[in-house]
């Protein structure tokens, strides 16, 4: 097996002071889809954001490995500049900054050199086009006055234009109408077995059933608890996690 | 290039009768005018400066601030100051000041001929005195402080601008005003826009200096009397050298249906302190007043605001924003005032100061005294260091904290700057803004 492009050892994360992931390990290859599932409150989120480098989110032991570099000590835009991209569950808003300059200062810094604006435009048209999203779009303030589902929409437009190399999704499903969900789910579809790898945090079935995830993950109390493939998440939608949480409690050493 | 004053064109002046007689002549005059100036002086014999017991003043460091020996000079062919921040290309009509005389004046002739008029106050005094004489300190009474009765004493850039039943003049008018570092300057602006008539004017004010020049004094009045239905936008953008105070006490009257955007923008001056005051009047009439800054060093920037309502079913709405860096400081002292007769009248304001250092300080006051029931105000004032989120959000794309840091602060200020008026302004404030964000502390250099 080649080199996972992320490997996650042992981590644990605090938020001021509180311990909320206890010990995670997880590998992702390139090609892969990993799903994350678990109850409200579990985790999921923090993991996310200590993987993209919010100064919030203390790691407290273990480690982070991208392409094999320990990435624990890395800012958030030295992560995303080489290839690390995180859909954000609540994006924020930047009032006063157009969503195009952010978009072109964005896709400058990922490629490492100034995009000619010409060349810019063409590209973004491109995602646009691919998408579905009106050029009107884009003039607006990042996320200012967005809708729960627009959010949602400029982050794939983001994640589209920057092209990743490991994609995680929080809850990206969350909020978004049936054709945009279809249309997020032919992008990752569309790049994967490539070098890049996707990370879906969700809920709902729902999204599975357009992408289906070579490894499904159940988190719970800061832990990856059980995995297995997409029939587990089946299993979730069937029985709830109750049943499947009980089972791996009792099936571990006291 | 920036032809040396004969020593006999310099003034340094006390307020006499000699001086303003002095003056008066030297502008040309008519006599109603000196005497209108000479009643100005004995006002301001008769007062005393403001003093910190008053509200307003309180919050005003005046220590440092030149109250006496200002050298006010009269020097022709001065060339307007580098600083001075070009916002044309596409204005109907220019008046220029510098040092004191008018050194360029033009009008569209087609607006010219519909009676648009765009001239030196003093000229307009003298050739169209009936017009001038009926408005001139009527909506800033030269008694309103020791400030504006020095002013209406010894005022010499002045400007009238008038604006006909029904008028519109599309393109911007602009107003130039310069003056050498150590120099101070008085200034007028009054514009009368009859009803139904419709314009905008820019003032950009500049000198260049460092903080080590002669310290100076400035201070403009701005009286616009708006009658029925008459829409005036203007933008004021401030650019005195370090070495300068400066006050302004702009004030409007609006009548029925009238609406106004009174827009100032502050970069330059040690001490700026603007007295921003709107008598809604007119019933239905609105007005929009806007701040934005950026503090540097050790600038305090002060802004006293008031939305009078006194007219049924008015209008205001004011948002104030800054940014401050280094040792700066800023004051937002901002009242809406509505009298019983203001029914149906909604006031709001909004003061937003950005901290951008440790030393940096903020202190925005909204206050509310209202007397009528049927009204909708609120106020907002925040103040506070830039959102950590905002710079996460950034960086989680690949953009450097230091860019990301200057993104989420000029995007704080541009939703100040996208309603100024007019493409042009917008550029150069956007330029503005980015250059005195990039000016080294002044410190810097000295410091270990
Ligand atoms: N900034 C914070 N301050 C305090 N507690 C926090 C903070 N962020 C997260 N937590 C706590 O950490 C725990 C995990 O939160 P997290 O957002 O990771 O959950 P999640 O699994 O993403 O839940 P959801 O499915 O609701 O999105 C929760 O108990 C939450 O209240
Ligand atoms: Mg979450």
């Amino acid at each position: 097996m080649p080199e996972p492009l992320l490997a996650i050892e042992d981590l644990h994360i605090a938020v001021e002071d509180k311990p909320i992931v206890r010990g995670l390990s997880l590998l992702i290859h390139a090609g892969e889809v990993h799903a994350i599932m678990g109850p409200n409150g579990s985790g999921k989120s923090t993991l996310a954001n200590a993987l993209m480098g919010h100064p919030r989110y203390t790691i407290t032991g273990g480690s982070v490995r991208y392409k094999g570099d320990e990435v624990i000590h890395w800012s958030p835009d030295e992560r995303a500049r080489a290839g690390m991209f995180l859909a954000f569950q609540y994006p924020t808003d930047v009032p006063g900054v157009s969503m195009i300059n952010f978009l072109r200062r964005a896709a400058s810094a990922r490629r490492g050199s100034e995009i000619p604006v010409r060349e810019f435009r063409q590209q973004l048209g491109t995602v646009l086009e691919r998408l579905h999203i009106d050029e009107q779009f884009v003039r607006r303030y990042v996320n200012d006055g967005f809708s729960g589902g627009e959010k949602k929409r400029a982050e794939i437009l983001q994640l589209g234009l920057l092209q990743p190399e490991l994609a995680i999704m929080d809850e990206t499903d969350s909020g978004l109408d049936i054709d945009a969900l279809r249309i997020v789910a032919q992008g990752i579809n569309a790049t994967r077995r490539d070098s890049n790898a996707t990370l879906l945090i969700t809920h709902y079935q729902r999204m599975l059933n357009y992408v289906t995830p070579d490894f499904v993950h159940v988190l719970a109390a800061g832990r990856i608890v059980v995995s297995g493939d997409a029939t587990l998440a089946h299993r979730l939608e069937a029985e709830g996690y109750d049943p499947i949480l009980t089972e791996a409690t009792e099936g571990a050493p006291a | 290039m920036v032809h040396a004053p004969a020593l006999d064109q310099r003034l340094t002046v006390a307020p006499s009768r000699d001086a303003v007689e002095a003056l008066a002549a030297t502008l040309d005059e008519p006599g109603w005018l000196r005497d209108h100036r000479l009643s100005a002086l004995a006002t301001f014999e008769s007062l005393s400066w403001p003093s910190a017991d008053e509200e307003e003043w309180r919050r005003t460091p005046m220590d440092g601030v030149p109250l006496e020996d200002w050298e006010l000079p009269h020097e022709e062919n001065t060339d307007p100051p580098a600083t001075l921040a070009p916002l044309g290309g596409d204005e109907a009509g220019l008046l220029s000041h510098s040092n004191g005389s008018t050194t360029e004046q033009a009008l569209d002739e087609a607006l010219a001929a519909q009676g648009v008029l765009l001239l030196p106050l003093s000229q307009a005094a003298r050739e169209y005195e009936a017009l001038v004489r009926a408005h001139l300190n009527t909506v800033t009474p030269t008694g309103y402080d020791r400030f504006t009765a020095l002013g209406a004493a010894l005022w010499s850039q002045g400007l009238f601008c008038y604006l006909p039943r029904g008028l519109t003049v599309e393109q911007p008018l602009l107003h130039y005003l310069g003056k050498r570092a150590g120099a101070s300057a008085l200034g007028h602006t009054l514009v009368v826009a009859e009803a139904g008539s419709t314009a905008t004017l820019i003032e950009s004010c500049a000198s260049d200096g460092t903080s080590t020049s002669a310290p100076s004094l400035t201070h403009h009045t701005i009286e616009l009397a708006l009658d029925t239905a008459a829409r005036v936008q203007l933008a004021r953008v401030q650019h005195w050298d370090p070495a300068t105070t400066a006050f302004l006490t702009a004030r409007a009257r609006l009548g029925r249906d009238a609406n106004l955007l009174l827009a100032s923008v502050d970069f330059g001056a040690r001490l700026s302190k603007e007295r921003l005051e709107i008598d809604l009047s007119g019933s239905g009439s609105h007005a929009d007043l806007l701040g934005l800054f950026v503090g540097r060093d050790a600038q305090h920037i002060e802004h006293n605001t008031r939305q009078n309502h006194s007219g049924v079913g008015g209008s205001s709405d004011l948002l104030i924003k800054g940014a401050l860096d280094d040792q700066a400081a800023a004051v937002q002292y901002g009242v809406i005032k509505i009298l019983p007769e203001g029914q149906k009248t909604a006031g709001f304001q909004t003061m937003r100061n950005l901290l951008l250092s440790e030393g940096a300080s903020a202190d925005p006051i909204p206050v509310l005294e209202i007397e009528a029931d049927d009204v909708q105000c609120s106020h907002a004032a925040a103040v506070g260091p830039v959102d950590p989120d905002h710079i996460f959000y950034l960086q989680s794309r690949g953009i450097p904290p230091e860019p990301a840091e200057r993104m989420v602060v000029q995007g704080f200020l541009e939703i100040v700057a996208q309603r100024l008026p007019g493409q042009h302004l917008r550029e150069a404030v956007a330029h503005l803004i980015e250059a005195k964000l990039d000016t080294p502390r002044a410190s810097e250099g000295t410091g270990p």
